[in-house]
């Protein structure tokens, strides 16, 4: 297992503390007059998210996580999961929609998404920036009522996300997605 | 700032010195690692951690009132408030007393942080006010149990009593220290003397070594300094006999400073305050970056 010492833990690192993977929020070095200097790191859990504090002895080693991502394309989903494949080696891989985290509103065939293994299993999937994605169902625009320029309603897109756009978009067009934010951004031509 | 700090020493007849930043003999303390550097072909030297050795040599020669305003060098240490070279402002006052002393440092102080008064208080009624724990009576296990209660430590590594009273001090007592005005934590433990003569007041032994905090950070590490060459050469042995057991160097001995101890330094106190921070809390800055020109990072 790779490990790390405190001087060289920062932010974005991933390590694994009691057999769970975290990500590090912060390292704050400690340290008294004449005495043992510490590290207080602040880590977050890759799987359930909650941000805890540790301290270590300065120079203390730290197991890095075994987070690997691998970018695979979606071929498919299915009721409960959703088929993606390693381009390279043409290994299919078959994730609990469940396991799909960020992803889970964003998910179309055919696109490369960035998947996040721990120890093997697949703790998240990660869609590109932005997307392309058709809406699915949206209301016609209201005319009037506009007290500034830019007035959003509510639509949804093919792959179920459901986001603001503006009233002059209508449905079976197409638009991009900012995933991060879930934010329409343009009109795709 | 440093032109004010100059200023002050002038006006007080303290006679700056420069003393060299590589040095053969380096400051031997447990938990300060030392840089080492190629200084000749086939001589190694030293950046120097503090200027204290060779003041101290100085003091000796007859010189009774210096002070050094530079940087210091210290490996691994690197945080919002570290940064591996540091500006130190050090200085040694002869014949004066400790209390007098301590009175001179915080004047400093205020030059910069210009702040009303102070809280003076001894370790040991700090700690017990933050802990309920009167640390000279409580055991390693009654500590242990404490930090692990109220800190969350990782890893099993075995936590002797002073690593588990800085533990404590550093998490749970010294942020809360100088939130108004400067905190003069008085009267060490005698196991964390370093430098420091040793006395006893109310049947405790404690050091004679004070430290000032300002909005939870240490500005200031100051001493009645040891005259003892015997008791310092034990104790410089001692620091490098726990520095083995944790698989750091052996630092050489500074033959020559203990000759000047011999010599005599005379009855003296002395003080090592961070310049950096004191002008981050002047400036309400969190972070050294904010302060150094080019912070270890940048340049």
């Amino acid at each position: 297992m790779e490990q790390a010492t405190t001087n060289e833990i920062k932010p974005g690192m991933k390590v694994e503390i009691d057999n769970e993977p975290y990500f590090v929020v912060s390292n704050q070095f400690v340290k008294p007059g004449k005495g043992q200097a510490f590290n207080r790191i602040r880590i977050k859990n890759i799987i359930s998210g909650k941000v805890i504090e540790k301290t270590f002895k300065s120079g203390d080693k730290l197991d890095l996580a075994d987070v690997e991502e691998s970018k695979m394309r979606l071929l498919y989903t299915e009721q409960d999961d959703a088929v993606f494949m390693n381009d390279t080696t043409f290994e299919q891989f078959h994730v609990p929609l469940a396991s799909t985290g960020n992803s889970r509103d964003f998910l179309k065939e055919d696109t490369l998404y960035d998947v996040i293994f721990y120890k093997g299993q697949v703790i998240d999937v990660n869609p590109p920036t932005f997307l392309e994605l058709k809406v699915k169902e949206s209301e016609p625009g209201a005319k009037g009522d506009t007290a500034s320029g830019r007035v959003l309603k509510p639509a949804t897109v093919e792959t179920g996300a459901k986001i603001q756009i503006p009233i002059f978009v209508n449905e079976g067009e197409i638009i991009k997605v900012d995933t991060r934010t879930g934010e329409y951004v343009s009109r795709v031509q | 700032m440093l032109s004010t700090a100059r200023a002050y020493f002038s006006s007080k007849k303290i006679l700056e010195i420069d003393t060299p930043a590589l040095t053969k003999n380096p400051s031997i303390d447990v938990h300060i690692e030392v840089m080492k550097t190629c200084v000749l072909e086939n001589e190694v030297g030293y950046l120097h951690t503090s200027p204290e050795y060779l003041m101290k040599r100085l003091l000796a020669h007859g010189l009774n009132d210096l002070f050094f305003l530079g940087h210091v060098f210290r490996k691994n240490e690197i945080g919002d408030i570290h940064n591996p070279e540091f500006t130190m402002v050090e200085w040694y006052r002869k014949n004066i007393s400790y209390d007098v002393f301590i009175e001179e440092v915080l004047e400093f102080i205020n030059l910069f942080i210009k702040s009303q008064g102070y809280t003076k208080k001894s370790y040991r009624q700090t700690f017990f006010e933050h802990t309920n724990i009167d640390y000279l009576e409580a055991d390693r296990d009654t500590l242990h149990k404490f930090s692990k209660k109220h800190i969350s430590l990782a890893g099993e590594s075995f936590f002797d009593k002073d690593t588990l009273l800085n533990l404590i001090m550093t998490h749970l007592v010294e942020p809360h220290l100088g939130k108004d005005m400067p905190f003069v934590l008085n009267y060490y433990p005698r196991s964390q003397a370093a430098l420091s003569k040793v006395k006893k007041i109310n049947g405790e032994e404690v050091a004679e070594r004070f430290e000032i905090y300002f909005k939870g950070i240490e500005l200031a590490n100051g001493f009645h300094e040891l005259e003892d060459s015997e008791e310092q050469e034990k104790r410089f042995i001692k620091a490098n006999e726990e520095r083995k057991k944790l698989n750091k160097e052996i630092l050489p001995i500074d033959q020559k400073f203990l000759d000047s101890l011999k010599k005599g330094i005379g009855d003296c106190c002395g003080v090592a305050a961070g310049f950096d921070r004191l002008l981050m809390l002047k400036l309400n800055k969190s972070s050294l970056k904010e302060i150094i020109p080019f912070a270890w990072d940048e340049t």
